[in-house]
């Protein structure tokens, strides 16, 4: 079984007349990863970009069929899987169109992989026809872990509002990681996608990594006990939330997805959950109160459907002692560096790649700053192959020449990727 | 102990002593009633749907399990909001206060059927900066009243007896403290509490004291007795002579006790005191949430007033409501038993419904007696007289600012 346990730091002493108050919460859970707990609760789907770019150069596509086939060999005994083959339409290579979802056996995944040894490249990309086919797939199935995995090295060729409005569709109703293969993608169409999905986006920069990425994600996406888990914040009366933001392992912002359960209550959906920890940042607008009094700003719970598996407090106390309101909470400034980290790194890429090199250079300056305070030795060696470093403290630094575009798109996509506080283990894992 | 289960008033299901909701139906349970079957006292506890948050007006059924309203999130409990006692003569009136979020003070009276003179009362002030100071001092009150009780009622005993019979009652109040459950891993230590209590039967009065509590003896000429003294810095300041009892009462750690109840005590042992009420007059126990605003006796004498005019009852009341007004820093408890006095009834009506329960009577009877009250405003009691408590509480504003009430000497 797996137990959640939730911790949250936060200085709750409030200067008189002040009204913000901030929390780090922390959700771990243990103890539900084992082999068994995912199979016939698990459902995974495989997207295959098979449009025509795959064939070149033609390596693409015969990595393609073999990692496909590694991750087929990874597929556990009893989980049920799809492989879709996408182009400007959708196709599903394995099982039989009709027949949903197959069950994981030594049969079905040797009947998969012979399906996946005959994939051609040819035609479109239209990425809004792949996600309603996993969708339709996964309607068919009752498995409370639903992955997709989606692996593209193109461009969506439609109308940006096809995706949208497909992604509006499938939110909820399964998770995406997403992959992309080489640096003919978009990193922030596949971001849109992950996010949406609650799903993951990196770089496959060579397509022989395919192989071990696929196999990687299965066991990841195989690796979840818990399938729909989300957090519940209360506010009082007069109070409101100012953003509820998962800070580690990678930021992102669920102020948006706020589902009202009833008038003081909204709930933040955050997919399957394997043995990990994860930390939100939660802000809140409180009313100001006299010195003295002491409130409850948020009760925080993390719930596993209709069940509640752990409970956090967000308090508030009003004091004169300034002192005690001038701290600020470590935890808070770290995840508030963390994601200034990550706007700086997008802000200072979208300058470059806009021809300001002016701003690039300040924000990715910037960004090296914030990443050697942390201690996120990933972040800046990413930094590194697109600034030359001349002072980490100061964030002095100058682009480089001849930026490799892999090396870009990896810097773009892991942007986000935070360390946890104290360098715990687990933000940061590569 | 009567029993640790009762139903639930709302849908039968079992629910114990120490819950606050049903786990069953979420309706909010009303105090346990084990104290009154125990002691044959009559409680009148506002409902916990009656009671309104102090910060938003929303019903004691809004606020949560661990404290909070439910609605505006203020720190909050209604247990024990406003809680009064009667039997026969005698009368106990407890109360949040203003400034604190629960009432961690207790109290119990009992009086003897058929002998006007026997009565026994119990006030107990939890240590804040414990851990669950609300249980220890309704633990240490539950434990302490029989034991007065059946002493008083017991004819074979002689009043010289009453000694060893509070030092009985102190050491049941100390094993109940103690044994309230306790984390070691806490900040603050185990569950700890005042304790103050009288015995009184024919013209002889026993008082028992550890911590800060306080007991007078009021007689009707107006001459006024603290009984003992604080177990307290302040008190040990005044008595070494160093400084006056207003200087000792604004300083730092004028609330700090130095001796108390409770699994930590280094020393449970009471001051036990013996008096010979020679006539009429008043035996009353004070939380220091009253005489917080009224420390000098004399003061407190007069606030009270010339006696035989209210039942002990209105006169509890009365002392509370003074004591909110000037501010309310505190939890505030008063006990009242009139000795030798001819009283009328009580004044203004018990809120809600009231009952008076034998000792054999099931204590699910007590929980039905905890309906709903009527509409009048229970908290206010007759105002008669606070004009002049207004004048007092002027003069000791300091008071007010000690809010670090019932510290623990380290």
């Amino acid at each position: 079984m797996t137990e959640f346990s939730m911790e949250v730091f936060q200085n709750e002493y409030l200067a008189p007349g002040a009204t913000t108050m901030d929390a780090i919460v922390t959700v771990t859970a243990r103890g539900g990863s084992t082999v068994d707990s995912a199979a016939g609760n698990a459902a995974v789907v495989l997207i295959i970009d098979t449009s025509g770019s795959m064939s070149a150069p033609s390596t693409r596509i015969r990595a393609a069929r073999h990692a496909a086939a590694e991750a087929i060999d990874a597929i556990r005994d009893g989980v049920q899987f799809a492989v879709v083959a996408g182009t400007d339409t959708a196709s599903t290579v394995f099982p039989a169109w009709g027949s949903g979802l197959a069950i994981a056996d030594a049969s079905t995944r040797g009947q998969a992989k012979e399906a996946v040894k005959h994939l051609q490249a040819g035609g479109g990309t239209a990425m809004s026809m792949w996600l309603a086919r996993a969708a339709e797939l996964f309607g068919s199935s009752r498995a409370g872990i639903r992955q997709a995995i989606l692996v593209t090295d193109g461009e969506n060729r439609e109308d940006p509002w096809l995706l949208d409005d497909a992604l509006r569709r499938c939110m909820g109703r399964f998770q995406a990681d997403c992959r992309g293969v080489g640096t003919d993608w978009i990193v922030s169409e596949l971001r849109k996608i992950a996010s949406a999905l609650l799903g993951t986006v990196d770089i496959i920069p060579q397509p022989e990594q395919m192989e071990a990425e696929f196999r990687v994600l299965m066991e990841a996406a195989m690796g979840r006990g818990i399938g729909g888990a989300a957090l519940r914040v209360w506010c009082p009366q007069g109070a409101r939330v100012n953003f509820v933001r998962q800070v580690a392992p990678h930021v992102e912002d669920l102020t948006g997805r706020a589902q009202q359960v009833n008038p003081l209550t909204r709930q933040y959906p955050l997919g399957a959950w394997g043995d990990e920890a994860r930390d939100y940042h939660v802000c809140i607008s409180v009313p100001a109160n006299n010195v003295g009094v002491e409130m409850l700003a948020a009760r925080v719970n993390l719930m596993t459907g209709d069940q509640n598996s752990g409970q956090a407090l967000v308090k508030a106390v009003w004091t004169s002692d300034e002192a005690a309101s001038a701290r600020i909470s470590p935890e808070v400034a770290h995840y508030t560096g963390q994601a200034e980290l990550a706007a700086n790194i997008q802000e200072g890429l979208d300058a470059l790649k806009a021809g300001d090199e002016r701003t690039a250079t300040v924000k990715l300056g910037r960004a090296t700053q914030l990443a050697a305070q942390s201690g996120h030795d990933s972040t800046i060696r990413l930094l590194k192959k697109v600034v030359d470093v001349e002072d980490e403290a100061t964030g002095t630094v100058r682009i480089r020449k001849n930026i490799d575009k892999a090396d870009e798109m990896a810097l773009d996509t892991r942007s986000t990727r935070t360390v946890r506080v104290g360098n715990k283990s687990g933000g940061d894992a590569e | 102990v009567v029993s640790d289960v009762t139903p639930c008033p709302s849908c039968g299901e079992e629910v114990t002593d120490r819950d606050r909701f049903c786990e069953a139906c979420g309706a909010s349970l009303p105090l346990a009633a084990t104290s009154v079957a125990e002691t044959g006292a009559t409680v009148t506890v506002r409902a916990v749907d009656a009671q309104t948050c102090p910060n938003c007006d929303a019903s004691g059924s809004d606020a949560t399990e661990d404290g909070y309203c439910g609605l505006c999130g203020r720190r909050w409990s209604p247990v024990r909001e406003h809680d009064e006692w009667v039997d026969g003569p005698v009368a106990g009136v407890t109360d949040r206060g203003i400034d604190h979020w629960r009432n961690e003070d207790a109290v119990g009276v009992s009086a003897v059927d058929g002998d006007p003179s026997g009565f026994a009362l119990v006030v107990c002030d939890g240590v804040s900066a414990s851990q669950e100071p609300q249980v220890v001092a309704q633990a240490a009150v539950d434990a302490a009243l029989p034991v007065l009780r059946d002493a008083i009622a017991d004819e074979s005993l002689e009043d010289t007896d009453f000694e060893a019979v509070m030092v009985d009652a102190t050491a049941a109040a100390q094993k109940a403290a103690a044994d309230v459950p306790a984390d070691p891993d806490m900040d603050v230590g185990p569950g700890a509490c005042t304790f103050v209590a009288v015995v009184v039967r024919g013209d002889v009065a026993v008082y028992g004291s550890v911590g800060d509590s306080r007991a007078y003896w009021i007689d009707d000429d107006g001459g006024v007795t603290q009984v003992g003294n604080d177990d307290s810095l302040a008190a040990e300041l005044v008595a070494s002579g160093r400084v006056t009892l207003e200087q000792a009462m604004a300083g730092p750690g004028a609330h700090t006790i130095t001796k108390w109840l409770g699994a930590d005590s280094p020393d449970p042992s009471p001051q036990v005191t013996r008096l010979e009420l020679g006539g009429p007059g008043v035996v009353m126990l004070a939380s220091d949430g009253l005489w917080n605003y009224a420390p000098d006796p004399e003061a407190l004498a007069a606030l009270v007033g010339s006696l035989g005019q209210e039942a002990a009852l209105d006169l509890a009341r009365r002392l509370v409501a003074f004591a909110e007004e000037s501010g309310g820093a505190d939890n505030i408890t008063v006990a009242v038993g009139p000795h030798d006095l001819d009283l009328p009834a009580p004044a203004s009506p018990v809120i809600g419904t009231e009952s008076v329960l034998g000792p054999d009577e099931p204590a699910a009877a007590a929980a039905s007696a905890l309906d709903p009250p009527a509409a009048d405003d229970p908290g206010a009691g007759p105002d008669r007289d606070l004009a002049a408590a207004d004048d007092l509480a002027d003069s000791d504003a300091d008071a007010d600012d000690d809010s670090d009430d019932g510290e623990k000497e380290p």
